[in-house]
This record gives C-alpha cells, structure tokens and sequence, in this order.
C-alpha cells in the first residue's frame, strides 16, 4: 500500500487488529488512521476491539506472592 | 552507565536514566511501573548498575544480573505459566523448571535485549516437555498445525452492532462494561492450547509479535494469523458465555441474526 493510497473499509478492518497492536508499518498505520478519521463504523469497530484488547491486558497480574519470590531467589542462590 | 546510588524518598535522577536505558534496551515495555515502585527499580538499578555496554547489546552473564532480569519479568512469566497450567502449584513448579533450564542454558542468550523472549520460549518449551512426559503421548493439538480455517470468522461487534443507534445506546460497549473478568479467565481457559498461549503473550503481557515469534519458534507470519484466529475464537467463546448469563438479550441481542 503506497502512502497515497486511501484505504477502504475492507482494507481498514483486515488490518485493525494489527493498528491495535501497533504492529503496521508506519505508512499503513497512518492509512488506516486516516480511514478511522472519516468511517464511523470502522472507528467503533476500533473502540470495540481495543477495548476488548485492554479488558484482556487488565487480567495481567504483576504480582507474585512474597513467598514464590523468594523461592526463586533461593532458586538462583543455588544454581 | 553510572554506579548505583542510595535510595532517597524523592525520586532520584538514576530512575530517569534507567527508564531511559530501559526503553532504548526495549526490556520494558510498560514504562509506569519504573516511577511506581521505586524499590524495584533501585533493586534492577543495583543489579544492572555492573553491567557493560557493548555496542548495541548489554550483557552480563552474572548470577545476579540473572536473577535481576527474572525477577524484573517474574509476574509475567507466572501469569503465563498459570494460564498454561491452569493451576497455581503447576505454575510455580513450571516457572522454577523454566528459570533452572534458563541458567543452564544462557550462554545461548546472545541479546540481553532479547530476554523476556528468550525466557517465555524456555517456559513454553518446558511446559511442552514436562507434560509429554505426564501423558502418554503428546495431547493432538500440540501435532496438529493449524488446521486450515475451522470456523468462520466471527465478531462480537458485528453482532451487536447498531449503526442507527449512534448516539443514544453503544451495545457492544455496554457488553464489554457488563463482562465480569472472571468470564474472561473462563473463556480464555476454555481455548484451545495454541491459542490460548498467543492471546495470553499477545493481549494479557503485550509481547510483539517478533517477540511471540521468538517465544514459540514460528515465523511472524504464523504469529499473525494465529492470533487472528485466536481472536475470533475467544470471541465466539466469549459470546457463549454471556448467552449463559443472558448477557447477550440486552436490547440489542442478535440484532444481526
């Protein structure tokens, strides 16, 4: 796709999942923009999914109990 | 790279340039927690401070640096561990499994940058071979490569979707607000392995594609239309789910159907 390409909306939904997760090269990624800017209905598409992409990254749990913590620690003081 | 400093109260410039550091490394992909939790970053600062750079790569093969580097990723890599095993013990036993082969192992890491890469494959290959080792023989999903397209592309958007509504009601948004995150954990619980392990990197740690790639020895392009697929299952599960709770017969429910 050039850079002066105008996306449509088959195009434009073929690649949302990877505009969400940023993974377009730039040029795409502005022309995908670019459709979201004009199409109401690709847009919430965008929402929807993204939103469901944020549902899923707030399960990450970055805590780990005290005790795994230090049973890794222990682990390594071992190796 | 400087030597390390105490640690002040306030927020010391260090943690400025580790953030800094971090993000050029690219080791971190989430930022906040650097400023958020201080004693970690002065733990990672003290452990990283020995370290040399060496062109583009920053390595340092010592137990600490190790540990420092699997301490920093822990959550994660037992978050992916619990979601592989779907249970707790199970987990903890893969993680310290993993972190053992990884010491092991880590004359084979040759890009510091690399590590939570490096470190999800070996867990990922270590849940692989631990549970061949319990059955009998290897689970079929584990032979089978993608089966060429199972099932039809499918999209909660596209179900509840009312474009004449605009303004007044947002149904898919008001399914996403009702979905409890428990219903979630089930959904994903309830995917198949292959998929399950690229939504867990994908959406739940926020690995890159490259990244993912690295961790389960495909091509890129696998990458993609794996999770394409894993997507719209999860979704087609997730709709299940909420018909179960009568989710799904708010006022816009199968609108489409």
């Amino acid at each position: 796709m050039s850079e002066t390409d105008d996306v449509g909306c088959e195009q434009a939904l073929k690649r949302l999942l990877e505009f969400i997760d940023r993974e377009l090269s730039e040029s795409d990624h502005d022309s995908v923009e670019r459709h979201l800017r004009t199409c109401r209905s690709c847009y919430s598409r965008m929402e929807f999914e993204r939103r469901l992409k944020q549902r899923l990254s707030a399960l990450s749990a970055d805590d780990v109990p005290v005790e795994s913590r230090d049973r890794i620690r222990a682990l390594i003081k071992g190796f | 790279l400087a030597a390390g400093h105490g640690c002040r109260a306030d927020l010391p410039p260090w943690t400025r340039r580790l953030s800094k550091w971090f993000q050029d490394a690219r080791i971190v992909g989430n930022l906040t927690i650097i400023p958020d939790t201080l004693a970690r970053a002065q733990d990672l600062w003290n452990h990283f401070a020995g370290w040399r750079v060496y062109g583009a790569g920053v390595m340092n093969t010592s137990k600490d640096a190790f540990e420092a580097q699997v301490l920093a990723i822990l959550g994660p890599l037992h978050g992916v561990a619990r979601r592989l095993t779907k249970n707790e013990a199970d987990a903890e036993d893969l993680v310290a499994e993993s972190i053992t082969r990884a010491w092991r192992a880590r004359a084979s890491l040759v890009d510091a940058g690399a590590f939570r890469a490096w470190m999800f494959r070996i867990l990922n290959n270590t849940f692989i071979s631990e549970r061949r080792k319990t059955l009998a023989r290897p689970r079929e999903e584990l032979l089978v490569e993608e089966s060429a397209e199972e099932e039809g592309a499918f999209s909660i958007f596209e179900r509840l979707h009312q474009p004449f509504l605009l303004w007044f009601a947002n149904p898919e948004q008001e399914f996403l607000d009702k979905l409890l995150g428990e219903e979630l954990d089930r959904a994903l619980a309830a995917l198949p392995e292959r998929y399950r392990v690229v939504v867990v990197l994908a959406d739940i740690e926020g690995l890159k594609y490259a990244e993912i790639a690295e961790t389960l020895d495909v091509p890129v392009g696998t990458v993609r239309s794996r999770l394409a697929r894993a997507r719209c299952a999860l979704q087609r599960t997730l709709w299940d789910v909420a018909r179960d709770r009568g989710l799904q017969t708010s006022r816009a429910g199968g609108a489409h159907e």
